[in-house]
């Protein structure tokens, strides 16, 4: 249990919550701020930002905010505490700061032809292997409409991927995309659909970038 | 991960600081100085130079930056407090996105239609964060380091939300991202305007569009008033008379600080 996170925050909520006011959120900004400027207190967060493994030690936009400046100050945080955040978070914004956060240094440069099963980044590996885990969702006893979904988190994940964007998250992408998985061809139609809603400039860029055809014009 | 017709469009709306409206407006006030209001009790804080906060709250319009107005409209910011705080910059070098204008204001929405996340904007309860972080990422794509924009909200006669301009200047950490904590661009920054009024920011927890003056509009009212240095006050013995005789007359004491 981290104990400064844990005792700040009330504290942190308050400079980033924006249901407390642009006037609250300044105020407590500013006050924090102050805080950093004294000595020992930011390497004190350091190390408990890079120690903490507690999910629960700040609310969601306490964490969105400390994922983000620990970004900026290239503090790691833990592997699983990350995992955790994301599989708890519906906001593709704060999926997207940690996926940043947890790529941003890696030097792997993965093949276009890299597959899932033995995708470099470890993080990425276990963001797709837990999105494309179907084991639960096969037993007969579901209901049709839960297999429905069968690929709805991979689908959250992939566009995470393609939101983030860097050479890494792109290459990943294509790695999802090619599994051969019960959800392989929702998934497809998916990015498909997605690729319906940009013009078609942008739609041959993606299409270049995950090496997979979109364009409609390209297919005929 | 966008077409070339789009990155062109807003590649086109970047200007460098000699091209940019911001280059007029510095010059218009008499050279680069920002002005930003902010509550009274930091006034202390700002007795010698220094750094302005970077403001992270999701609700601001452009994202993670240091929100301040060109000194051509030196009390357009006043709704966010009493004290004006004051700094130099340097913009010879930044590049500018100028959404006073229209096809600036465009190219971006033809950006953000066609981000893989779009539908997050338009379809999920996370908008606010989601554009937070859609302008945060803009900026970071295309490298600016300015917005210049129209005010959302105004304080009555001190702003002009269709006049005005305000400034959404980025700080960079070292690999390209935007910075928080404080401002290093606007690092000088002094207490060095005090004015006499208070804005109400929010109605019913929402931000209201033109927040009225509080102050001003009350004693525009009062036919007759008397002027007096608060030090002096403190120490006049015959202060409680004088305030009866405002009273009874239906006017008013203005207490202010001499300097």
């Amino acid at each position: 249990m981290s104990e400064l996170l844990t005792l700040a925050r009330d504290y942190i909520d308050r400079m980033v919550n924006p249901s407390y006011g642009y006037a609250t959120n300044e105020d407590y900004s500013l006050r924090f701020a102050q805080l950093l400027t004294r000595e020992g207190f930011e390497s004190s967060l350091r190390d408990e930002i890079r120690a903490s493994h507690d999910a629960d030690a700040l609310t969601s936009n306490g964490w969105l905010w400390l994922i983000q400046w620990a970004r900026t100050r290239r503090i790691e945080m833990d592997e699983d505490l990350l995992l955790n955040l994301f599989e708890e978070w519906s906001s593709l914004p704060a999926r997207c700061a940690i996926v940043d956060l947890a790529t941003y240094n890696s030097e792997f440069k993965p093949r276009p032809d890299t597959q899932l099963s033995e995708f470099p980044h470890r993080f990425l590996g276990r963001l797709m292997r837990g999105a494309t885990q179907t084991d639960d969702l096969e037993k007969k006893d579901r209901r049709s409409s839960e297999r429905l979904r069968l690929t709805a988190r991979a689908e959250s994940v992939l566009l995470v991927f393609l939101q983030v964007g860097t050479p890494l998250t792109l290459a990943a992408a294509t790695a999802l995309l090619r599994y051969r998985w019960q959800g392989h061809d929702e998934l497809s139609e998916y990015l498909s659909l997605l690729a319906e809603t940009v013009d078609p400039e942008t739609r041959d860029v993606w299409g270049r970038q995950l090496g997979i055809r979109l364009s409609r014009e390209s297919q005929e | 991960m966008v077409g070339k017709s789009i990155l062109g469009a807003v590649e086109s709306s970047i200007m460098t600081y000699a091209k940019s409206r911001l280059s007029d407006l510095v010059d218009e006030a008499g050279g680069p100085y920002a002005i930003k209001f902010v509550k009274s009790r930091w006034a202390t804080n700002y007795l010698t130079p220094s750094r302005l906060k970077i403001s992270e709250t999701p609700a601001l319009t452009w994202g993670t930056a240091t929100y301040v107005t060109p000194l051509a409209f030196p009390l357009s910011s006043a709704l966010y407090g009493r004290i004006g705080l004051v700094t130099d910059f340097d913009p010879s070098k930044w590049r500018i996105f100028d959404a006073t204008d229209a096809a600036a204001r465009m190219a971006y929405v033809r950006w953000v239609r066609v981000q893989p996340a779009f539908s997050n904007l338009v379809l999920t309860v996370h908008s606010t964060q989601a554009n937070h972080y859609m302008r945060n990422k803009f900026r970071e794509d295309f490298k600016i380091d300015c917005v210049l924009f129209n005010p959302d909200q105004e304080a009555d006669l001190h702003t002009d939300r269709g006049r005005d301009v305000w400034m959404a200047v980025t700080d960079w950490t070292s690999d390209g991202k935007i910075d928080a904590f404080m401002s290093d661009r606007l690092g000088k920054a002094r207490f060095t305007v005090l004015l006499d009024e208070d804005f109400v920011l929010e109605e019913n927890g929402l931000p209201v569009e033109r927040a009225e003056r509080q102050i001003e509009k009350a004693t525009e009212t009062i036919l007759n008033h008397q002027p007096m240095d608060v030090g002096a006050a403190r120490g006049d013995p015959a202060l409680p008379t004088t305030v009866i005789q405002h009273y009874v007359n239906g006017s008013y004491l203005h207490l202010f600080i001499r300097p």
